[in-house]
């Protein structure tokens, strides 16, 4: 990543400031990120200078600077992302943007995230009359990572959206809506949630491999399941809603090691508590082989478990071919199998078990500084039989054929 | 189940033990470099990403968020 140096002049005025920040290193680079859009945009006594200093004190024909008074040195670098991604399929269409920033400063990154996502669904069912439903979803992050030495780093990260986060949610909210809408009791979801993160990271001596542990808490309001109220009494009364809020706490352990200098390796563990369910566990690896200059070969497996019943299995195998010095390649195949979600009580909604299966192919471009890459993707489902129950969402959970397409843009400095 | 997946937990753990006490070893300029093309890392974001990613609206099992925003 390239790095720049920002160097202050009249460092001497700012000797109040400068105290602080050599008497504690958070406080230090706090300061510094205050201090940075302000420094770039003032002249004059306060000038801030890009660039090699000593280049610039020899190139330049001004006035003598002494070197004692020469303020304290930024050295900064950042990424600036949008990207897109369109996934379509029967009566489904999904558009997701997102911009991303993200600025380091000697030892501090900041970085901040927003997302919106639009829903196009063509509703259907057992009972339902054909309708078209629209619904966007918006997001945002804030995080920061501080780099302890060379061998320890912390990041917090906190974000929040509101809207539903996935296309089934809504299919399954306007399903109720049209069933129970007029029924006293019936709740008009709202979703929202937040979340907060903590990531620790610690490099081995060669520097290149690492251990990252991530403890994470969220909160979501959810689309809640309704059902008719369970009362000896017809036609029934009112709609009873499960309970619409969700506590998660997330765990994860991973590791980035190198075999050899061809073959480098990712192993993730996590396991997740969420409210009223059982522990999720998951675990997943990774590899990629460089066997010769411009071809790399990339696998990963994995494997998710909750009981009492869900078990999901996923795999896939990629191959980049750099096809001139600033142009790949890539092409991969990915297959996934599931049992089914778990049933719990009031939910009449859970999929029943799916298999997947991606071929996929993209391009890249990139200068070091600019970069470009344009996905596309071929995504099938098939659905096991829905059960009784679920007879309501039989379109729902129905076999898709779904074309997907990404860009995105990133651009360093 | 218990047993397998304390099982596989436990060979994930030594796997990764192994592989740390490879993280003493010493690495040449050369070494670095190599193993800092984008091709041999795993968690690119941007550009440098090129997987479709809203795949993860229906692989559920997956995705490593919860079931944040869905009804069942």
């Amino acid at each position: 990543m390239n790095m720049r140096k920002l160097t202050l002049e009249g460092g001497s005025t700012f000797f109040p400031i400068l105290i602080l920040m050599k008497s504690h290193k958070i406080f230090r680079a706090s300061i510094r990120c205050l201090l940075l859009p302000f420094v770039i945009a003032t002249s004059g006594p306060l000038a801030a200078k890009e660039g090699n200093f000593l280049e610039d004190l020899i190139a330049s024909p001004g006035p003598e600077i002494d070197t004692l008074d020469e303020g304290p040195s930024l050295t900064y670098s950042g990424t600036f992302s949008v990207d897109g991604d369109l996934l379509i399929g029967d009566e489904i269409r999904i558009d997701r943007y997102s911009a991303d920033f993200s600025l380091e400063i000697e030892d501090t990154t900041l970085s901040l995230g927003y997302q919106r996502v639009q829903y196009d669904l063509d509703v259907s069912g057992e009972g339902l009359f054909d309708s078209q439903v629209s619904e966007f979803s918006n997001s945002a992050s804030f995080g920061i990572a501080q780099k302890w030495s060379e061998a320890f780093s912390t990041s917090l990260t906190l974000s929040g959206y509101t809207g539903f986060t996935n296309f089934r949610s809504i299919w399954i909210a306007e399903s109720f809506e049209q069933r129970f809408g007029s029924i006293l009791g019936f709740q008009e979801p709202d979703p929202f949630g937040f979340s907060v993160s903590l990531s620790n990271t610690y490099s081995l001596p060669n520097e290149v491999d690492s251990i990252t542990f991530d403890l994470g808490y969220s909160r979501d309001r959810i689309s809640p399941g309704q059902s008719p109220e369970s009362l000896p009494v017809f036609p029934f009364r009112g709609v009873e809603v499960a309970d619409d809020t969700l506590d998660t706490i997330t765990s994860s352990i991973t590791g980035n090691f190198y075999i050899t200098n061809l073959i480098t390796t990712q192993l993730v563990a996590r396991v997740n508590f969420v409210s009223d369910r059982e522990v999720r566990t998951q675990l997943r690896a990774k590899a990629a082989w460089n066997p010769i200059n411009r071809l790399t070969f990339r696998g990963e497996f994995g494997a998710t478990i909750e009981q009492p019943e869900f078990q999901a299995f996923f795999g896939g195998l990629s191959i980049n071919y750099q096809i001139l010095d600033q142009l790949t390649f890539s092409a991969g195949y990915r297959v996934y199998g599931d049992t089914g979600e778990i049933t719990t009580s009031n939910f009449n909604s859970a999929a029943p078990d799916l298999d997947t299966r991606e071929t996929s192919a993209s391009l890249l471009w990139s200068n070091g500084i600019h970069s470009l890459s344009a996905s596309v993707a071929f995504f099938e489902t098939d659905f096991g039989e829905v059960s009784f129950v679920n007879q309501q969402f039989a379109d729902l959970f129905s076999d898709r054929d779904f074309f997907a397409i990404r860009a995105a843009y990133s651009y360093q400095f | 189940m218990r047993i397998k997946r304390l099982t596989l937990t436990l060979c994930l753990v030594g796997l990764g033990w192994a592989l740390s006490a490879c993280g003493t070893r010493e690495l040449s300029f050369a070494d670095r470099i190599q193993l800092g093309k984008n091709s041999l890392q795993f968690d690119q974001t941007g550009a440098q990403l090129t997987e479709c990613t809203l795949v993860t609206q229906i692989e559920r099992g997956r995705s490593s968020a919860t079931s944040g925003g869905g009804a069942g």
